[in-house]
C-alpha cells in the first residue's frame, strides 16, 4: 500500500520519495483525505513521540517537518476548503529592538510542522506591525520572542497593543531571559521555556 | 608550561584562508551606517549594509592591533597585562538571575552585582571586576550603566569592564572613568582602566547598538573584545572548523573597523563559540565543543599576533554541582593550558549565562586558584630538582620536616580557600558539609569581612553629581 510509502519516507526523511508518491497516489486516485492522514500528518505524530521520548533530536524533527511540508503543497491545490483548513493562524516575531531569530524561528518551523499557519514578522517588529498583521491573517495566536532584557519591555508594550486593539489572538512569549513571572506580569496569556513546548502551548490555546 | 595546541598549523592556515574567503566573497552585515560608512571611505566593495573585505585590507588593518597592552587600575598593584604570557579571570558577565542556598532563583538586583563586585574585589584569582556580573533589573534601564559602573569603580580598585549596550553607554563609561581618574579623555587612551565586550549578531553580521559602542570605545582608543558566539549546528556549521571560520570572520571584520577608526586600538579576539543543545535548539555552554573552540580561538588569535578570550568556568547545570564543576573546570582549564589570555565568566555562570550563583562564584574561584597554579608553571633548575635533598633524606625518610619543604611548601603547593581535605571522621565531625555549603559560608564571610579600599572622596562625589545630573529629574 503506497501511502505507507509516504509515510514511511516521512520517517527516513526521504524527499524525492515523499513527493513522488504523493504526486503519484494523487495521480491514481487515492482519497485525497488519505494522502494527507495517513500519508503526511500521521508520521508527523509519530517524530513528534520519538522528540519527546528523546530519540529524535531537533534537526530530524525539522526535517521530517520540511519533507511533509512538500507532500502538502502538492496536495494543497486540490484540498478542498474543509481540508485544506489550518489549525489555525499564527503570527510570531521578535519584538523591536531585538534581532536575535533563531529561537523565533525555530517555534515557526516546529508549529508549522504541527499543522498551523505560520506568518512571521521577522526581527525588530513593532507592536502596530504585529496588531496588523494578527488582524489581517485573523490570528488565534501571537507569539513574541526577545533575547535581550533590554527588549523585554517591548513585549510588555505589544502585549498592551494587542488588548488595546481589542482583538482576540492570545499573546504568548518566550527567550531565554523570559519566564513565567515576567508573562503574568505583563499580562501575556502564555509562556514557554521552550520550542516543543510552544507547540503544546498553542495547540492548547487553538483547543 | 608547554601550551596546548588543539590543531595543527596546517589547519589553522586553513581557516584563516577559508575566513578570507568568506569575507572577500561572502560579506559581513553591519546594521549602522557610520559604521558603514568607515568601511566605505577605506576603499570596501558594499552593498547596503553588507561589507566585503580584501584579504589585504583585512591582514593590513589586523597587523595594527596591538598584541599586549597594560590596563591601569586605580590601585597600581591591580595592572592587569593583556597579551604575552599573562592570563586574566573576570567573572561572570550578563545574567538576569541570581540564586543562593538560602534564597533560590530571583531576578537579580543593584545589591547582587555590587556583591559580586565585593567577591571579585576579594577573589585572589579574579584580575578585572566583571562587568554586569548580575543585571540591576530593580533600576530602570537607562540609569543600569551608571550604577554598575559607579559600583565598579567604587567597591574595588581592579580594573573593571565597561558598558556595552549602544554608544551612549560606551560614552558615559568613558565619561565617568575620565571622573574617577580625574583626567581628561585623552589621557585615559593612555590609562586604558577597563575593556569592554561588544559582540557580533551571529552569523556574520553587527547590530547598530554593539558597533554604537565598538566606534565609540575605538574614538577613544579604549580596550574592547570583539567577540563571537556562534552555535555550532544552529547559527553557525555544525562542524567545529566550519564554526570557527564563521566565528573567525565576524571577529575580524569587526576588528578592522576599530583599526579603521583609531590605529592601534586595542582589542582581544574573543570566540566564545560553542554546539547547540540538539534536544532543544539552543545554547549549550558546558559542551566539550565549547573546550574545542577555547583552544582553536586561542590559536586564532595567536596567528594574528592579538590577545584571546574565551572558556570560562560555565555549565549548562541549574544547580552549583557535580555537572557545573565538571563542565566549569573543562573550560576553565582549556583556556588556561590553550593560551588564552583573557578569561571572562571565570566565576559564578549556571544555566548557560542565564544565572550568577553566589555558590558557584566561590567554587569557580576555586577552580581558578587551581588552574592559575596550573599556569604558574614550573622550572627544572637545581632548587626545584632537589638532588642534593633527596640524597639527604635518602630512601624511607621523609621530607615533612626538611628545610627544603619549609621554605617552599607555600610556593609549590596551592591552597584551597575552602578546605575539604580532611579524613571522613574530622569531617563528619564538622557537620558533612558539601562544597556547596562550605561555599555558602565562604561568600558571607567575605562579605560581611569586606572591606572598601579608599578612594578619594572628590572623585566618589563627582561620580555621584555626574550620576544625579544625568538621571535624577
Amino acid at each position: 500500500m503506497a501511502v505507507q510509502d509516504i509515510f514511511n519516507a516521512i520517517l527516513a526523511y526521504d524527499e524525492a520519495t515523499v513527493k513522488a508518491q504523493t504526486q503519484a497516489e494523487l495521480d491514481g486516485g487515492t482519497d485525497i483525505a488519505t494522502i494527507l492522514n495517513e500519508g503526511l500528518i500521521a508520521p508527523m505524530d509519530v517524530v513528534g513521540e520519538r522528540f519527546s521520548a528523546g530519540d529524535l533530536f531537533i534537526p530530524e524533527m525539522l526535517k521530517a517537518a520540511q519533507i511533509m511540508k512538500m507532500g502538502l503543497e502538492i496536495l494543497k491545490p486540490h484540498l478542498t476548503a474543509g481540508q485544506s483548513q489550518s489549525k489555525g493562524t499564527v503570527v510570531i516575531g521578535t519584538v523591536k529592538g531585538d534581532l536575535h531569530d533563531i529561537g523565533k524561528n525555530l517555534v515557526a518551523m516546529m508549529l508549522e510542522g504541527a499543522g498551523f499557519e505560520v506568518v512571521d514578522l521577522g526581527v525588530d517588529v513593532t507592536s502596530e506591525a504585529f496588531v496588523k498583521a494578527a488582524t489581517e491573517k485573523n490570528a488565534r495566536v501571537i507569539g513574541l520572542s526577545a533575547l535581550l532584557t533590554t527588549t523585554m519591555p517591548a513585549m510588555d508594550n505589544t502585549v498592551k497593543a494587542v488588548k488595546e486593539a481589542g482583538l482576540a489572538a492570545k499573546t504568548i512569549v518566550g527567550g531565554a531571559p523570559v519566564t513565567q513571572a515576567f508573562a503574568d506580569t505583563i499580562g501575556a496569556d502564555g509562556y514557554s521555556a521552550d520550542a516543543a513546548g510552544a507547540v503544546k502551548l498553542v495547540k492548547q490555546i487553538v483547543a | 608550561m608547554h601550551r596546548f595546541e588543539y590543531f595543527t598549523d596546517e589547519d589553522v592556515q586553513k581557516i584563516h584562508e577559508a575566513t578570507l574567503r568568506v569575507l572577500e566573497t561572502v560579506g559581513v552585515d553591519f546594521g549602522y551606517a557610520p559604521a558603514v560608512a568607515v568601511f566605505k571611505k577605506a576603499g570596501c566593495k558594499v552593498d547596503g549594509e553588507r561589507v566585503f573585505l580584501s584579504p589585504k585590507m583585512v591582514m593590513e588593518q589586523v597587523a595594527k592591533a596591538p598584541s599586549e597592552y597594560t590596563l591601569q587600575a586605580r590601585n597600581p598593584e591591580r595592572n592587569v597585562v593583556i597579551g604575552g604570557d599573562s592570563i586574566a579571570y573576570i567573572p561572570c558577565y550578563g545574567p538576569p538571575f541570581v540564586c543562593d542556598l538560602d534564597r533560590g532563583r530571583r531576578e537579580s538586583t543593584l545589591e547582587d552585582y555590587t556583591n559580586f563586585v565585593k567577591l571579585s574585589h576579594a577573589s585572589k584569582s579574579m584580575d578585572i571586576t566583571g562587568g554586569m556580573m548580575a543585571e540591576p533589573n530593580d533600576i530602570p534601564h537607562a540609569r543600569r550603566n551608571a550604577e554598575m559602573m559607579y559600583a565598579s569603580m567604587r567597591y574595588s580598585d581592579k580594573p573593571f569592564m565597561g558598558g556595552a549596550i549602544g554608544a551612549e553607554a560606551a560614552r558615559e563609561t568613558i565619561e565617568m572613568a575620565a571622573i574617577l581618574f580625574g583626567c581628561s579623555e585623552a589621557a585615559l587612551a593612555e590609562k586604558m582602566p577597563m575593556i569592554s565586550i561588544l559582540c557580533t549578531r551571529t552569523p556574520l553580521g553587527y547590530d547598530d547598538r554593539m558597533l554604537g559602542a565598538i566606534m565609540e570605545y575605538a574614538k577613544t582608543g579604549m580596550p574592547q573584545l570583539i567577540s563571537s558566539l556562534s552555535i555550532a549546528g544552529a547559527t553557525s556549521p555544525v562542524t567545529m572548523e566550519g564554526t570557527l571560520v564563521v566565528q573567525n570572520a565576524e571577529v575580524l571584520a569587526g576588528i578592522v573597523l576599530t583599526q579603521l577608526i583609531r590605529e592601534g586600538t586595542p582589542v582581544v579576539f574573543s570566540g566564545s563559540s560553542s554546539a547547540a543543545a540538539m534536544r532543544y535548539g539552543s545554547l549549550s555552554i558546558g559542551a566539550p565543543e565549547m573546550a574545542v573552540n577555547t583552544a582553536a580561538t586561542a590559536q586564532m588569535a595567536r596567528f594574528y599576533g592579538i590577545p584571546s578570550r574565551g572558556g570560562g568556568a560555565i555549565t549548562d547545570s541549574k544547580l552549583p554541582d557535580a555537572q557545573a564543576g565538571m563542565e566549569s573546570m573543562m573550560s576553565q582549564l582549556m583556556a588556561t593550558l590553550s593560551g588564552v589570555h583573557f578569561v571572562l565568566h571565570s566565576a559564578g555562570i549556571l544555566e548557560g549565562y542565564m544565572a550568577a550563583s553566589y555558590e558557584k562564584f566561590i567554587i569557580d574561584d576555586e577552580i581558578c586558584g587551581m588552574c592559575k597554579r596550573i599556569k604558574h608553571g614550573e622550572k627544572a633548575d637545581p632548587e626545584k630538582i632537589a638532588l642534593d635533598v633527596i640524597a639527604q633524606v635518602g630512601p624511607g625518610g621523609e621530607y615533612l620536616t626538611n628545610m627544603h619543604t619549609f621554605q617552599n611548601f607555600r610556593k609549590e603547593l596551592y591552597a584551597p580557600i575552602m578546605e575539604q581535605k580532611e579524613p571522613y571522621d574530622r569531617w563528619k565531625e564538622k557537620g558533612e558539609e558539601s562544597i556547596e555549603k562550605v561555599a555558602n559560608r565562604k561568600w558571607k564571610e567575605i562579605l560581611a569581612n569586606y572591606q572598601e579600599p579608599g578612594m578619594p572622596d572628590e572623585a566618589l562625589r563627582e561620580l555621584e553629581k555626574y550620576i544625579a545630573k544625568k538621571y535624577d529629574k
